[in-house]
C-alpha cells in the first residue's frame, strides 16, 4: 500500500521520465551537443573567415610584390631600352624561374605597341597588347604616386593580375645641377620609354592557400577536438553535482524513501539537495502517516485486523522456535448494538473508544491489542501460561463491568464475552487461531454472555464450533459448485397487479430435495465475512436468470438482497454494470434491497456504492423497515424508491390497532418523501384491504404469492376495495 | 696649397667701362651667386633681364635686350644662353652652362666661362687623395667631345685610366654605373643634368658606399650622400672671368679668346667619414678642406 502510494506521488510525467532515464537525452549530452554545434560553427567561421582573408591578403601581397617586381624589372629590363644587343636579358629569365606565379613578362616601347622583349610562360596565356584606352590612363599616372600603374584582373581560363607599369626615365633640368640640392622641389623632366606588362597568377598563390587552409583547418580541427573534450571533462565536472543527484532521484521515483542525498558544494545544488532531502523526509513522514492509517484504527487508536494478524503470524512461528506459550483473546461486547442503535453512532464509537482504552491501559507493552471489527477486539498476550491467561480474561471481564457510559442523563453498562486460545505450537495457523478464539467468544456467549471461554478442543462448545466451521466450507463449497438455488416470491402492484415483480430469495440445497432456509447459513456466512461471495453469485444469477426471462417477453422486475458486508466492497458497482450488459437487463428493473439495520451501520461507506448503482438505473428499497430507531431520520438521506414495512408491523394489523396506525404512519410519511411502499408478511385479505386502504403501492407475502423456484405464468389477482371491506 | 688661390685678372682701368646687359635664366643659386658677384665687381651701369620661369615673354624680353643700349649681354645659364643667340648685333657671353657643346652655343659673337673646375685640377687632387687610385669612371650624356677630351688628357697626367660611358638616361646610368662599378676604382660624377635624375644620384651614391667605390662629386651635399670629395667652381671666380671676357669683348671688335674661358679658383671638400671608410689618409695641406657631412 505504501508503494503504490509512493508510486502515486511520483507518476507525474517528471518522475517518470526520471524513472525511465536511459530513454530520456540527458543534460549532459544535449550540453556537448550544443559544445559541438558551436565548435562546428566556430569552425567554419575560422575558416570561411581564414579564406576571406587570406584571399584579400594573398591579393594585397601580389599587389604589394608585384610593386617590388615592376621595380626591379624596370631596372631589369633596362638593356631593352639600352641596346639592341640583349645578352643581359637573361639575368630576368633566370631571375623570374623559381617565381611560379609570374604568369608573363612584356616589355613595350614607348609607344605601347612593339614588344620588344617576352619572358615567362607568356605564350600560353593569351593577353592582347596594350589598348589606346590603357594608354590614355598610364600617360594620366602620376609618376611620383605610389601606385604609379594600372592593375587589373584579367578573366578566362584562368585569372590573372596584370599590372601595366610605364617605364620613365628622368633628368633634372638643364643646368639644375650647378646648384644641385636633393630636396629641392623643382620638378624633373619625366620622359616615358616604354612599358612593362607583368601578368600575376593568384592561382599558384590560391592553390598553396587550399593546401594550407586544409592542413590548418585539420590542425584547428584536432584543437577544436581536443577543446571538446577537454570541454566535456569540464562539463561532466561542473554538473557532476547534478547528475550525482541522478542515482537518488531515480531510487527516489521507484518508491523508495530511504535515501540520502549528499549536500553539493555548489550553492545551486545544495539548495535542490536540500530540498530533496526535506522532500524525502516529508515522504517519511507521510509514510508513516500511511502505514499507521494502513495498520491501526482511526477510530480507536488500536492495531487493525491485518496488522494484528501479522503479529499473530509472527508469534506462532516464535513459539515454534522457542515453545513459548502466549494467548489470543477475542472479546465482543454484549450491548453494543443495542448502545449503537439507542444511542446512536456518536455514543456507539465513544463507548468502542473507552474500551479500547481500557483494554490498552490492562495490556503489557508488548501485547497487541487491536479493533478486530464492528464491537469485536483482540488482544495477543505475549508469554503467557494458560493459568495466566485466564486470569487476564477474569480481569478484562472484572473492569468490563466497571464501564459505564453516560448518555443523555442515562448511564448505561456494558459486558463482554471473551474467547480465548492458546499458542503452543505452529499446529495452527493465525487464522485457526484466531477462529478457535473466535469460537471460545461465541460459546461464552451461547453459555449467557458476560464470561470467558477458554477454546477447549472436544467439549460440547466445539460442536458448536465445529457445525460452524461445517457450514462455512459448505457455504464455500456450495459457491464454488453452484449449488445455491434462487425462488422468487411475487412483489404484487396494488394499481397495476400485471405488473410483474419478484424478490428473488436464496435457497442452498439440503439433502435430498429439501431446501435450506437462509436463517440457518447466512448468519455463518455473515460471521465468517461470506457475504460478498454470496451476494456476488446472487447478483450474477439473479440477472442471469431475469435477462433470460425478459427475452421471452415478459417485463418483470427483480428486488435482489444486498448484506451490509457486501455495500463495503467497491467491486460490486463494477460487477452489476457489467452482469446488465452482459445479460441485457434494463437497470431500471432490478431493485436492491438493503435492510434499514445495515444501511443505517454502513451509512458513510454505503452511500457512494448506493448512489454509483443509483446512476446505473437501478433503484433501491429499504428492507425491514419500522425494526430500527432512527429510521425516519435516515430516511431522507437514503436515495431508496421503496419502503418494505417490516412484517412484524404487517402480520398482526389485523388484529392490532397500534400496528395498524404504525403502518398507516408508515405509508403516510413514504408517500410524503416520495417513496413507494412494500407490504411484507401479507397474511389474509383483511391485511390487504387494510393495506389498501391506507394507500400502500405493493404487496408480498404467502398469502399474495409463495416463493418458487419457478415464476408463476399468472400472477394471483389481488382482491379489490370493496371485496374486500365485505 | 693645390687649392687656386689665383685672383681674378685685374680689370684695366684705361678701358672706359660700358653698360652691359646680364640675361637670368631663373632665380637659382647658382645664377643669382654669379650675377651678385658681378654686379659686386663690375662697376659700371647692368641691365638685368630675369627670364624666369614664364616662357611667353621671352619674345619681348628679347627685344628689350635687342633695343638695349649695351652692346655686351651676359647670359647666365641655358635658359639664357638659349635667348641670346637669337640676338644680332651683340657679343655674348654665357656662364653656368655645361653642356655648351650639346647646345651649340659657340658661335664668333658668342663665347662662354667654363662652369667646372678643370678636370687637371680635379684628377690632381684626387690623386693626391688616393694615390692607389687607377681606374677612374665617369657617365654623361652625348657630345661632350672637349670636356672628355680635357678629362682623358687629365688622367694620363695623373697616371689614371678613364673610363667614359655614354648614356641617354638616368636609368641607363645607373644600369651602365652598375655595369661599371666592377672595373673602375673611382667614379667621377659630373653634372650631366640629361642623364641624371635624383633618384639615380641616390642609387649611384648608395650603390658606391655599399661597393667601396670613391666618387668625386660636383657639389657638396652629395658628399653627405657618401660622395669622398666635392669640387665646385667659385662665384666671384666666375664673375670675374665673365668681367674678364666682358672687357676683351668691349676692347676688340670681335670676341677675342678660347671658346670657354676656364675657371682659376675652387672651392674643394674633402668627407673624412668616406675617407676613413675607403682606408685613405687624407694628407696633411688638406686639412683645411676636411668636412664632416
Amino acid at each position: 500500500m505504501i508503494s503504490r502510494q509512493l508510486k502515486r506521488l511520483f507518476s507525474t510525467a517528471l518522475w517518470r521520465r526520471l524513472a525511465q532515464g536511459g530513454r530520456q537525452r540527458s543534460l549532459v549530452s544535449r550540453l556537448l551537443g550544443l559544445l559541438m554545434l558551436g565548435a562546428v560553427v566556430v569552425y567554419l567561421i575560422v575558416n570561411v573567415g581564414l579564406w576571406w582573408t587570406s584571399t584579400r591578403l594573398i591579393d594585397d601581397n601580389l599587389e604589394k610584390q608585384a610593386s617590388r617586381w615592376l621595380a626591379e624589372l624596370d631596372e631589369l629590363g633596362t638593356p631593352l631600352y639600352v641596346s639592341r644587343a640583349h645578352k643581359h636579358l637573361t639575368t630576368i629569365d633566370y631571375r623570374i624561374k623559381n617565381f611560379p606565379e609570374i604568369a608573363f613578362i612584356r616589355y613595350y616601347d614607348a609607344k605601347g605597341e612593339k614588344v620588344l622583349g617576352e619572358f615567362g610562360e607568356s605564350s600560353r596565356v593569351n593577353v592582347a597588347p596594350l589598348t589606346p584606352e590603357q594608354l590614355e590612363r598610364l600617360a594620366r599616372l602620376d609618376s611620383n604616386s605610389e601606385k604609379n600603374y594600372l592593375l587589373e584582373r584579367v578573366t578566362g581560363e584562368e585569372t590573372y593580375l596584370r599590372f601595366i607599369y610605364p617605364i620613365r626615365v628622368k633628368s633634372i633640368r638643364s643646368d639644375g645641377l650647378l646648384s644641385f640640392n636633393l630636396e629641392s622641389n623643382h620638378p624633373e623632366q619625366v620622359r616615358v620609354i616604354g612599358y612593362i606588362d607583368l601578368s600575376l597568377d593568384p592561382g599558384y598563390y590560391k592553390d598553396q592557400l587550399v593546401r594550407s587552409m586544409a592542413s590548418g583547418s585539420l590542425v584547428i580541427a584536432v584543437l577544436l577536438i581536443l577543446a571538446m573534450f577537454m570541454g566535456r571533462q569540464l562539463i561532466l565536472a561542473a554538473l557532476k553535482p547534478l547528475t550525482d543527484l541522478q542515482e537518488p532521484l531515480a531510487r527516489l521515483a521507484r518508491g523508495e524513501i530511504d535515501v540520502k542525498v549528499e549536500r553539493a558544494k555548489d550553492r545551486e545544488i545544495a539548495a535542490i539537495g536540500d530540498a530533496l532531502n526535506v522532500t524525502i523526509s516529508a515522504l517519511k513522514q507521510r509514510d508513516e502517516t500511511l502505514r499507521r492509517i494502513a495498520e491501526h484504527d482511526v477510530l480507536t487508536g488500536l492495531v487493525n485486523r491485518g496488522l494484528f494478524m501479522r503479529d499473530l503470524e509472527k508469534e506462532i512461528e516464535q513459539a515454534a522456535r522457542d515453545g513459548a506459550e502466549s494467548a489470543v483473546f477475542f472479546i465482543d461486547l454484549d450491548q453494543f448494538k443495542y448502545i449503537n442503535d439507542t444511542l446512536g453512532h456518536a455514543a456507539g464509537d465513544k463507548l468502542l473508544v473507552q474500551v479500547a482504552t481500557l483494554l490498552k491501559s490492562r495490556s503489557r507493552e508488548n501485547d497487541v491489542v487491536s479493533r478486530f471489527g464492528g464491537d469485536e477486539f483482540t488482544i495477543l498476550a505475549r508469554n503467557v501460561s494458560r493459568l495466566a491467561a485466564v486470569e487476564m480474561a477474569k480481569s478484562f471481564n472484572h473492569i468490563m463491568r466497571d464501564v459505564r457510559l453516560v448518555e443523555t442523563g442515562k448511564t448505561f453498562s456494558v459486558n463482554c464475552s471473551i474467547g480465548v486460545a492458546m499458542i503452543d505450537s505452529n499446529r495452527f495457523t493465525a487464522e485457526e487461531v484466531l477462529s478457535h478464539a473466535d469460537m471460545a467468544c461465541y460459546s461464552a456467549k451461547l453459555h449467557g454472555r458476560n464470561r470467558y471461554q477458554m477454546y477447549e478442543p472436544g467439549d460440547e462448545s466445539k460442536k458448536q464450533m465445529v457445525s460452524d466451521i461445517g457450514w462455512f466450507e459448505l457455504i464455500k463449497t456450495t459457491i464454488a459448485q453452484n449449488r445455491f438455488k434462487l425462488f422468487y416470491q411475487p412483489i404484487i402492484d396494488v394499481v397495476s397487479p400485471s405488473k410483474e415483480g419478484y424478490e428473488v430469495l436464496l435457497r442452498m440445497p439440503g439433502e435430498g430435495s429439501e431446501f435450506i432456509p437462509p436463517a440457518a447459513f447466512l448468519p455463518v456466512a455473515t460471521r465468517f465475512g461470506l457475504m460478498v461471495e454470496v451476494d456476488r453469485w446472487v447478483i450474477v444469477h439473479a440477472l442471469k436468470s431475469l435477462g433470460g426471462f425478459r427475452k421471452t417477453g415478459r417485463d418483470i422486475t427483480f428486488s435482489i438482497n444486498l448484506s451490509g458486508q457486501t455495500l463495503e466492497d467497491p467491486s460490486i458497482l463494477t460487477l452489476i454494470k457489467e452482469n446488465l450488459e452482459r445479460y441485457e437487463v434494463p437497470a431500471s428493473s432490478v431493485i436492491f434491497e438493503i435492510t434499514e439495520q445495515s444501511a443505517v451501520s454502513h451509512m458513510e461507506k454505503a452511500q457512494h456504492l448506493i448512489q454509483g448503482i443509483v446512476a446505473l438505473g437501478c433503484r433501491f428499497a429499504l428492507d425491514d423497515f419500522g425494526t430500527g430507531f432512527s429510521s425516519f431520520s435516515y430516511l431522507k438521506d437514503l436515495p431508496v424508491a421503496f419502503i418494505k414495512i417490516d412484517g412484524a408491523f404487517i402480520k398482526n394489523m389485523a388484529k392490532n390497532a397500534v400496528d395498524e396506525t404504525m403502518v398507516a404512519s408508515m405509508i403516510q410519511i413514504a408517500r410524503s418523501l416520495g417513496k413507494l411502499t412494500v407490504a411484507e408478511y401479507v397474511q389474509d385479505d383483511k391485511t390487504i384491504a387494510m393495506l389498501r386502504a391506507s394507500g400502500v403501492d405493493y404487496l408480498q407475502g404467502f398469502h399474495v404469492g409463495m416463493p418458487s423456484e419457478r415464476l408463476p405464468s399468472v400472477l394471483r389477482a389481488v382482491p379489490d376495495k370493496k371485496k374486500s371491506a365485505s | 696649397m693645390l687649392v687656386s688661390c689665383a685672383t681674378p685678372p685685374e680689370v684695366k682701368t684705361e678701358t672706359l667701362p660700358k653698360d652691359i646687359a646680364i640675361i637670368l635664366s631663373d632665380n637659382s643659386p647658382a645664377f643669382t651667386g654669379v650675377l651678385h658677384e658681378i654686379q659686386r665687381q663690375y662697376k659700371n651701369r647692368i641691365e638685368i633681364f630675369n627670364l624666369g620661369n614664364n616662357e611667353t615673354m621671352h619674345p619681348q624680353i628679347l627685344k628689350k635686350i635687342q633695343s638695349s643700349a649695351s652692346p655686351v649681354v651676359v647670359a647666365i645659364g641655358l635658359p639664357a644662353a638659349h635667348l641670346a643667340r637669337n640676338l644680332s648685333g651683340k657679343k655674348v657671353i654665357f656662364c653656368q652652362v655645361f653642356n655648351y657643346e650639346n647646345e651649340g652655343l659657340i658661335s664668333p659673337s658668342m663665347k662662354g666661362v667654363s662652369a667646372m673646375v678643370p678636370v687637371r685640377d680635379q684628377f690632381r687632387t684626387w690623386k693626391m687623395l688616393a694615390p692607389g687610385l687607377k681606374k677612374v669612371g665617369v657617365i654623361t650624356g652625348k657630345n661632350l667631345r672637349g670636356l672628355m677630351e680635357e678629362a682623358y688628357a687629365a688622367a694620363s697626367e695623373n697616371h689614371l685610366e678613364l673610363i667614359h660611358v655614354e648614356v641617354r638616361s638616368d636609368k641607363e646610368t645607373l644600369y651602365a654605373y652598375k655595369q661599371l662599378s666592377s672595373k673602375v676604382q673611382g667614379l667621377w660624377l659630373v653634372p650631366d643634368n640629361r642623364v641624371l635624375s635624383r633618384n639615380v644620384i641616390r642609387d649611384i651614391m648608395s650603390y658606391s658606399v655599399k661597393e667601396g667605390i670613391q666618387v668625386v662629386v660636383f657639389g657638396r651635399e652629395l658628399l653627405g650622400l657618401g660622395g669622398v670629395m666635392s669640387i665646385e667652381g667659385n662665384y666671384a671666380d666666375m664673375a670675374g672671368q665673365v668681367i674678364t671676357r666682358v672687357r676683351q669683348a668691349q676692347e676688340s671688335s670681335g670676341m677675342p679668346g678660347a671658346d670657354l674661358l676656364p675657371l682659376v679658383k675652387n672651392n674643394i671638400r674633402i668627407n673624412s667619414v668616406m675617407a676613413n671608410r675607403l682606408g685613405m689618409t687624407i694628407p696633411s695641406e688638406f686639412g683645411g678642406l676636411v668636412y664632416a657631412p
